[in-house]
């Protein structure tokens, strides 16, 4: 176990966490999901049962804060998100999905996690957003639940765990009982969609094949 | 061998002071991929947005992002990329467009 994500764990929990996010918002019939503190937990229902069974999803490392498991990835995918358009925040704190977010949650969604190999992912993720996406706050269910404090090292509600103890670790593969299946060709796709410095990168790039700012092998590597 | 085209992003990013210790190696990629654009450097054809686009591992941290036109006539990307593509009409089929050097994470 460790605390530091691989690339590829990067790109996957921005992916699952979209995915989380569009599912939970869909079945509140709304295009807003819910408050950061909402949006903080979701993820922590889903993931700490994974994390119970070794099934390697989400790779996001939680531990007790002020207000519950937080986990400082979280804060990442949401400046990601928000950067490349996925998401925004109204009011500075309620996270609303935007029509290109669920557009590409709806796709990852519908072409990778319902593939059959990823059942238990996608079975799990989806019972969380039916139970708690219409819910105006998870807070309380997350205070009751009953959770291996790792460094106490034993079994405790997340109401009495103390702060900066850790909830989840990164999973190593070889410590996995089951990890989810992201095709390469998706991985590659989501390593851009989800990056805003390759979103403008590229967008940048294919204006200049538009205004004919092209080069010759030649003049790239100086050979003219 | 395919021939190459660059974009103006793909030709200042390689000469960039970020690059220019692996300039080597990008260009060593580079002929790779023309090589053997559906197979070189583990290539992953794009999904979604970026349908008809590839992506090549430069390293475990970068990727080369590039179109192959032939490809792109072939599945039927054209109707998708034409508006990428200024000089479409024109260029063989046998070539590579570099797009970009991206990072992967």
């Amino acid at each position: 176990m460790r605390e530091v994500r691989t690339p590829e764990e990067t790109i996957i929990d921005k992916a699952l966490y979209l995915a989380l996010l569009d599912l939970a918002a869909h079945r509140k019939g709304d295009v807003v999901v819910g408050n950061r503190i909402k949006c903080m937990k979701l993820p922590f229902l889903v993931e700490y049962p994974m994390f119970e069974d070794k099934k390697k999803g989400f790779n996001l490392v939680f531990f007790q804060y002020e207000h519950g498991p937080i986990s400082k990835h979280i804060y990442e995918i949401w400046r990601d998100l928000e950067a490349v358009g996925c998401i925004i925040f109204r009011e500075k704190n309620w996270i609303q999905l935007t029509q290109d977010g669920h557009n590409i949650a709806s796709t990852f969604i519908s072409e990778v996690l319902e593939d059959q190999r990823n059942s238990y992912f996608s079975e799990r993720i989806k019972e969380i957003a039916k139970k708690y996406g219409e819910w105006g706050s998870v807070t309380s269910v997350v205070y009751d639940m009953e959770v291996y404090a790792q460094e106490l090292g034993r079994y405790m509600k997340v109401r009495e765990v103390p702060m900066g103890v850790t909830f989840t670790y990164v999973l190593d593969d070889e410590e996995a009982a089951t990890k989810i299946y992201i095709p390469p060709s998706w991985l590659e796709t989501l390593a851009i969609e989800l990056n805003p410095i390759n979103v403008r990168s590229i967008t940048n790039a294919l204006e200049d094949y538009r205004l004919g700012k092209i080069l010759s092998h030649e003049e790239v590597w100086e050979r003219v | 061998m395919y021939e190459a085209l660059y974009s103006r992003t793909f030709y200042e990013k390689k000469g960039s002071p970020r690059f220019r210790l692996i300039i080597e190696k990008i260009e060593e990629k580079c002929d790779l991929i023309r090589q053997a654009p559906y197979t070189a450097c583990h290539s992953e054809r794009l999904k979604g947005n970026y349908r008809g686009k590839r992506s090549a591992q430069l390293d475990k941290r970068l990727r080369i992002i590039y179109m192959v036109c032939e490809e792109c006539m072939k599945q039927g990307d054209h109707q998708w990329n034409h508006k990428d593509c200024s000089d479409c009409v024109g260029t063989p089929v046998k070539c590579i467009r570099f797009i970009d050097i991206t990072d992967y994470h």
